[in-house]
């Protein structure tokens, strides 16, 4: 990141007016700076010299709280940002450039007003393009719902906006969030690759800085893929934890939605504000709000750690292994007390529920569309049409059946963690676009027990070279907390996190 | 009964979709693959009390005391 210029910016915007400021930002085309020597006379930046962009959440937080950034500035910085690299990354299928940086200064407003909301204000953030937002386009990257502008958004914008935070735009996606391939959306780290999906647009643009934080969906592990390929934290809170209310679905039973951003504790900050039951959503769950950094320091000493056996991981690819098996051991000399977990043979075939409940429950939720408007679903780079087609031949038994099986999944994971507090596994069998058959992926398996999963970083593959490699971090029912703070715990003991794609 | 185009035909339109003649292969081919992992989920014996997880509870697994779940789901 060594071609961004210079800007030379404010450093306390409360000294100047939001008029002015709001111009002056406006103005600038570049990406900006925190400047290396104060203009106005105030305190120096303990931030100076880093690119906007580039910051945390939780970095960029203390500088607006401190009213040494602008949020227009950060929000502008961003933009600047995304013009430049959207067009060889895709990780963007609108940009709402108005909307962003009018709420950049009432943001700016209500800070400079004595009303700091808390670290989401004034923070860029974008969301994958199945939720549904006010008067901007929200086409699940499918033509069928080319023209749809959803007249209120779905609950997780309008908490993150209720947060103070501002909505950059929509991330990119398969069609539908069918896959783990986002077409058209690079992997930052190596653009010949891509950046793996569902939720592809939100790794993508965190791994690149083209926001600070974003969301993402997750029916078979949909943001821990992305987040693994490209390299950021990304978690599947637990299954009613956070709302679904207005967000295009797969599977009602199946689906979640969570927090992607650059570190663990910036995954916290957003969830902080997801969080918390929600009555538009029928399966949310009555939990009363936390906060998720607060838990984030605890010692994990004596902590139960599980981590899956090499034997039912043998065909992952030995990059990823390696990187695990090591992370095991950083756990383990962080004072985790370690176990090896072998999952009994009967979920290998419970498990195979998941793919006939997702297509089914989709099938039913396209229905209309098939009969509608089935001539719009794309014809390349995705097969949405011919599997809800299928799906939609699938029986109520054969639903319940697998819905029974389900059961029995749920009861076995229960026992595989009764001795546990956490289970690792690695996050995807391979770097990224790398092709290994395996038996087992293990990760839409936290969907169908619907317990908390997390993916943080865990080193680079060598060959190929270069390309993220991610730790799955899965805890009990509604001890997310407890993923983050093992999560945070290794991320503080390596630095993964802090490297940074050359684009 | 075997499994073929005019399976799909027919169970399509007792469905009340078309599903036009190029794409019954397509279809057959997925529909077949879902018949797999149906397959398999059926090698497991379900006891006969087993019930369906629509409501999909987490009631069993219970938080512990102190977590900010105030009960499980429904």
């Amino acid at each position: 990141m060594a071609e961004e210029k210079r800007q030379p910016s404010r450093r306390d915007f409360l000294q100047m007016s939001a008029a002015t400021l709001a111009g002056a930002a406006l103005a600038s085309r570049s990406e900006a700076l925190l400047p290396a020597s104060p203009q106005g006379g105030g305190t120096p930046s303990a931030s100076e010299g880093i690119d906007l962009p580039n910051l945390t959440i939780a970095q960029a937080a203390e500088q607006i709280r401190r009213k040494r950034l602008s949020p227009v500035e950060l929000t502008q910085a961003v933009l600047n940002r995304i013009d430049r690299l959207n067009p060889k990354l895709g990780a963007f299928i609108t940009v709402a450039a108005d909307q962003a940086l009018e709420a950049a200064r009432a943001a700016e407003r209500e800070i400079q007003q004595g009303r700091y909301k808390g670290p989401l204000h004034g923070i860029p953030f974008g969301v994958k393009d199945t939720h549904y937002t006010a008067g901007i386009l929200t086409t699940a990257a499918t033509p069928v719902l080319r023209d749809f502008r959803p007249d209120f958004d779905c609950t997780n914008v309008a908490r993150l906006k209720n947060a103070g935070a501002i909505l950059i735009g929509k991330l990119n996606l398969p069609e539908f969030s069918f896959g783990g391939y986002t077409p058209g959306c690079n992997n930052p780290w190596d653009l010949s690759r891509n950046a793996g999906g569902s939720s592809g647009g939100s790794g993508c643009a965190l791994a690149a800085s083209l926001v600070l934080g974003a969301t993402g969906g997750d029916t078979s592990g949909s943001i821990r893929n992305p987040a693994s390929t490209n390299g950021c934290v990304g978690l599947k809170p637990t299954f009613g934890l956070v709302s679904r209310y207005g967000v295009i679905p797969i599977s009602w039973t199946l689906d979640h939605l969570g927090p992607m951003a650059k570190t663990v504790q910036d995954t916290a900050l957003l969830l902080n504000a997801l969080a918390g039951y929600d009555p538009l959503d029928g399966f949310s769950a009555p939990v009363s709000p936390q906060d998720y950094t607060r838990q984030l320091r605890r010692s994990i000493r004596g902590l139960r750690a599980g981590y899956i056996a090499e034997s039912q991981i043998a065909q992952f690819h030995p990059d990823t292994k390696k990187a695990f098996f090591e992370a095991v051991k950083v756990l383990e000399g962080l004072g985790a007390h370690l176990q090896e977990v072998v999952f009994p043979e009967r979920m290998l075939a419970t498990g195979a529920a998941h793919g006939v409940i997702r297509i089914a429950e989709a099938a039913a939720y396209h229905r209309e569309f098939l009969r509608t408007k089935a001539d719009l679903y794309k014809t390349t780079d995705s097969n949405v049409r011919t599997t809800v087609e299928a799906g939609s031949l699938i029986t109520a038994s054969q639903y319940l059946r697998c819905q029974r099986a389900r059961r029995l999944f749920v009861e076995d994971m229960a026992k595989v963690f009764e001795p546990l507090d956490v289970l690792l596994t690695p996050t995807m069998p391979a770097p990224a676009d790398v092709e290994v058959e395996v038996p087992e992926t293990y990760r839409n398996w936290w969907n169908l027990c619907g317990y908390p999963a997390l993916s943080l970083p865990c080193g680079f593959s060598s060959d190929p070279p270069g390309l993220p490699l991610g730790l799955q971090v899965n805890a009990k029912p509604f001890q997310d907390a407890t993923a983050l703070a093992v999560a945070y715990a290794y991320e503080s003991a390596t630095d993964w996190h802090k490297r940074h794609p050359n684009l | 009964m075997a499994v073929d185009r005019d399976f799909i035909r027919n169970l399509a339109e007792a469905n009340g979709l078309h599903i036009p003649e190029q794409r019954l292969d397509a279809v057959l081919r997925q529909y077949q693959s879902f018949l797999r992992s149906i397959e398999r989920v059926d090698t497991v014996p379900l006891p006969r009390e087993t019930e369906p997880a629509l409501d999909y509870s987490l009631e069993s697994i219970r938080p512990p005391s102190g977590n900010a779940a105030s009960g499980g789901r429904r």
